[in-house]
């Protein structure tokens, strides 16, 4: 990897790869989120489905090590996402931009400068807050505000341990 | 010339390379795995120390560019053409029209569609310009690479491995392909471990081991001498032999039949063509088989019908007097393991140790005489090296004590060192009463290890003698003799 | 009828369910989902009908939950000593009018572009960077080799007795370490030739936008949608 902070054709390989695992994880999430749905609607499912779609921030940073790594690797993986296509489509993009966003702070807080599993179970579970709060936008009409904040803390312990898996694996990978 | 390179400050992975070439002759450097051929490669192209962060110690002259500085480095692409060991590791765009274009875009150039048209008939693939990539063949890839690599006419092409993964037709097509290269007036680099195939084009020769340069000959005389060195050079894990047209290994007395397929067909969705028609086999316990054919023509489909992850339509398969296919729970890696072409496809844990707690038996017996291992217990099985994580895929197939063992293609990319290392593991293992069976189209494990032997095209599979195969897998480069 | 750009149905997939998100009385949403639903699932019915029936499923759920928890206000029905009040059916109402109108707009666009297409046309027309347009072309290539991969690791996985599909967190890690370890192997060597072809010389040539009266038409309706969104 390049020591600057300039994305070489490297960088953008490796960030194209996971893009390509984060969309396969999340649309194979979507399985989850409906067997979730039919048993207990919106809510259940998102409870047991959460984390893994925050994943493909903590995997592209905790492999490119750049500024803006965290916030691509989401984004992108919501493209692929979106391009395959899935259930969610645009609904994705607009989620995978905001998350990606909120996952990019994680790594901005300690100033670029360290990617290990514990930035990356932060960049996880920071993810959670936008999702939640697109989510009231989008069912706002049904849930309560006792529910939304048990919903927002599932969200954040789920993306954060997700974010520990990805750190992890891409550690016991990388050579 | 290059004087010193490696990858990391310190620690030096090449060392005094010299030499030098000109438009129209080809030079082929030959060397085992992790002789540093490939790091020569990033080396002179100046990727090493421009992309990956190597540094490079030395002179390097590309017609007049010096790839080492950043400036130099980003005329290389003009100049030079380069096709990677595997399609799959090179093509980055949906269409084979895509992919050509992409290297006369990222040049400037305007006028792009004839010469992308050229580019792609030269090759064959007109027809297939707009199919998607991940519908064409391996051979058909290969081709792809190529064109890409000459559409903006480069003064020179390198080729890392290029008989890696094809099948002999493959083979014959690429040579084909280089000679052209060559005569065109083009400059070729040629870099491979099977010296064999090269050996009659080459204008020069430079034998690389252990990062040193051992050997350098210039023109073609000094090379029909080296062919009298041929076994000083296998010495360097070089492969150069012809295989010779004669039985090697005996004949095993059928003691039991452990396998017996019959009449199988098989084909992936209904209504498609079957990619199994009609295939008889039967192997004894301690047999070695081996089914060799071109890629395509179902070698690995028969694997895993055998193995179980796949229902056939048609015929029956027993293991040891069982129709196995009665059995639910077919697939049972106490009967019959599946080895996939790639060992990382074989690992689920994150320490090499967990992966070897299969089954009974002390870590020590596990081990076997194989100390090295022992530092690596603890690491990732990922972070092996390619030659380690192969062994390490045999081992956990053994640890599941099947009958049966299928392999496929478990040399593709092995040099000599390597490939007799794992003729050795499966003599150990069949001569205790194990079964084995490889698909492959790798000539060498003919010789060595093919108790039975078959062919199979189009889904039709044969039992041949070994010779008979050898031959099978000879002719299509018979042309190249002469 | 001339197809309309890629780049035209993005953005007004795009905008739609931005909108979507945004509205929140009624009018609005009816306004949208009328719209484009009907035309989203007369398109989409024959290849898509898998999303569409997922979705129904989707709503039934979602009625479970209005039930639980938003059962307020005067009632409407009664079901068995079931009760049903008017909240119930506002609230579904609401969400599944704009549940409707992404997933209108969205087969709109899913059955008239192609991802190739779609990536070529930003790159050209909307100025797309060249790190985003190649990492998408890249990964999209890098999907089918992915799925590949995928089987493979499942059909070893079930012949050393292991689970097929990932349920526990650990599960997945498992299946992550060798499509990483894969594909990040083919990441290098794909970046090295890109490289070696001249990728960092790039410049993405800007067309400019090229629009059709069809385009012209989209982005009517789309403009009408948001001047009531916003104004209403």
């Amino acid at each position: 990897m390049s020591l600057s902070r300039r994305y070489t054709a490297l960088d953008i390989t490796y960030l194209a790869v996971v893009a390509a695992i984060a969309g396969v994880i999340f649309a194979l999430t979507w399985n989850i989120y409906f067997i979730g749905s039919a048993v207990g609607g919106p809510i259940v499912a998102r409870v047991i489905s959460y984390g893994l779609w925050f994943i493909g921030a903590p995997l592209a940073a905790t492999l490119i090590r750049k500024p803006g790594s965290a916030f691509l690797g989401e984004f992108l993986g919501a493209l692929v996402e979106t391009l395959i296509p899935t259930y969610g489509a645009f609904t994705n993009l607009v989620y995978g931009f905001a998350q990606g966003l909120a996952s990019e702070l994680a790594y901005a807080l300690f100033r670029y400068r360290k990617y290990g599993v514990s930035q990356a179970s932060l960049s996880g579970a920071l993810a959670g807050f936008p999702c939640v709060a697109l989510d009231a936008l989008l069912f706002g009409e049904v849930y309560t505000a006792e529910v939304m904040v048990f919903i927002t803390i599932a969200a954040v312990v789920s993306g954060a341990i997700y974010g520990s898996i990805a750190a992890l694996a891409v550690k016991s990978v990388r050579r | 010339m290059v004087r010193r390179a490696g990858y990391r400050l310190g620690k030096t992975v090449i060392e005094d390379i010299k030499f030098s070439l000109s438009e129209g002759e080809l030079l082929l450097i030959v060397g085992s795995s992790g002789s540093g051929k490939t790091t020569l490669l990033l080396a002179m192209t100046g990727v090493l120390n421009n992309l990956l962060n190597g540094f490079v110690d030395g002179y390097v002259d590309l017609f007049g560019i010096n790839p080492l500085t950043p400036e130099g480095f980003t005329k290389v692409p003009k100049v030079v053409g380069v096709v990677l060991q595997d399609p799959e590791k090179q093509i980055s765009m949906p269409t084979p029209a895509d992919e050509v274009v992409f290297t006369l875009e990222n040049l400037g150039f305007k006028e792009v569609e004839s010469l992308v048209l050229n580019a792609l008939k030269r090759v064959g693939l007109e027809g297939k310009a707009a199919t998607p990539t991940e519908y064409l063949s391996g051979g058909e890839k290969k081709r792809l690479c190529i064109a890409a690599s000459i559409v903006h006419d480069p003064k020179l092409v390198i080729f890392d491995e290029p008989t890696a993964n094809l099948d002999p037709w493959g083979v014959s097509e690429v040579i084909k392909y280089i000679n052209d290269l060559r005569s065109e007036g083009r400059a070729v680099i040629v870099i491979e471990h099977k010296a064999r195939y090269f050996t009659k084009f080459s204008d020069k020769f430079l034998l690389i081991s252990n990062g040193r340069q051992v050997m350098y000959l210039e023109g073609r005389d000094s090379l029909k001498n080296y062919l009298s060195m041929v076994k000083s050079l296998e010495d360097y894990g070089v492969d150069v032999y012809e295989p010779k047209l004669v039985r090697t290994s005996e004949n095993v007395l059928c003691r039991e039949v452990v396998l017996e397929v019959r009449d199988l067909w098989f084909r992936y969705l209904p209504g498609k063509n079957y990619v199994l028609r009609g295939v008889n086999l039967s192997l004894c316990s301690g047999d070695v088989g081996v089914i060799v054919g071109p890629n395509g023509a179902g070698k690995t489909t028969l694997l895993k019908v055998i193995a179980g992850f796949y229902r056939p339509e048609k015929g029956s398969i027993r293991l040891l007097g069982r129709d196995v296919m009665k059995v639910k729970k077919f697939i049972n890696g106490r009967e019959v393991f599946y080895v996939p072409q790639e060992p990382d496809y074989m690992f689920i844990h994150s320490r090499v140790l967990d992966e070897l707690k299969v089954g009974i038996g002390s870590l020590d017996e596990v081990l076997g005489g194989e100390v090295w291992i022992k530092d690596l217990l603890d690491e990732s099985p990922y972070r092996l090296s390619h030659g380690q994580r192969r062994w390490l895929a045999y081992t956990i197939a053994k640890l599941y004590n099947p009958k049966v063992i299928l392999f496929d293609e478990p040399t593709a990319g092995l040099d000599l060192t390597l490939l007799k290392r794992y003729v050795g593991w499966v003599k150990e293992v069949t001569s205790q009463g194990k079964t084995v069976l490889i698909a492959t189209h790798d000539v060498r494990l003919l010789h060595e290890l093919a108790t039975r032997t078959f062919i199979i095209e189009d889904g039709h599979l044969r039992e041949v003698g070994v010779v008979e195969a050898i031959k099978y897998l000879e002719d299509p480069l018979r042309w190249s003799d002469d | 009828m001339i197809r309309p750009r890629p780049t035209t149905l993005f953005i007004y997939g795009l905008v739609i369910t931005i909108l979507a998100f945004i509205s929140r009385r009624f009018e609005q949403l009816l306004i949208l989902a009328v719209i484009n639903a009907p035309v989203g699932i007369v398109l989409g019915f024959r290849k898509y009908s898998v999303i569409i029936g997922l979705f129904l499923v989707g709503l039934i759920g979602l009625f479970v939950n209005a039930l639980i928890f938003s059962n307020v206000g005067t009632p409407v029905i009664e079901f068995y000593g079931l009760v049903v009040r008017e909240g119930v059916l506002t609230a579904f109402i609401n969400v599944t009018l704009r549940l409707l109108s992404i997933l209108g707009a969205t087969l709109v666009f899913v059955t008239q572009v192609n991802a190739r297409d779609l990536i070529k046309s930003l790159e050209c027309e909307l100025g797309l960077p060249k790190t985003i347009a190649f990492a998408t072309a890249v990964g999209l290539r890098m999907l089918s080799i992915l799925e590949r991969d995928l089987r493979e690791v499942q059909l070893v996985r079930a012949e050393r007795g292991f689970r097929k599909y990932p349920i526990t967190p650990s599960d997945i890690g498992s299946f992550l370490r060798p499509l990483l370890s894969l594909g990040l192997e083919r990441a290098l060597w794909v970046g090295i030739a890109a490289e070696l072809r001249g990728f960092s010389q790039r410049v993405s040539r800007r067309v400019g936008i090229k629009i059709t009266y069809v385009d012209l038409i989209i982005y009517a309706l789309l403009i009408t949608q948001v001047f009531i969104v916003l104004i209403s």
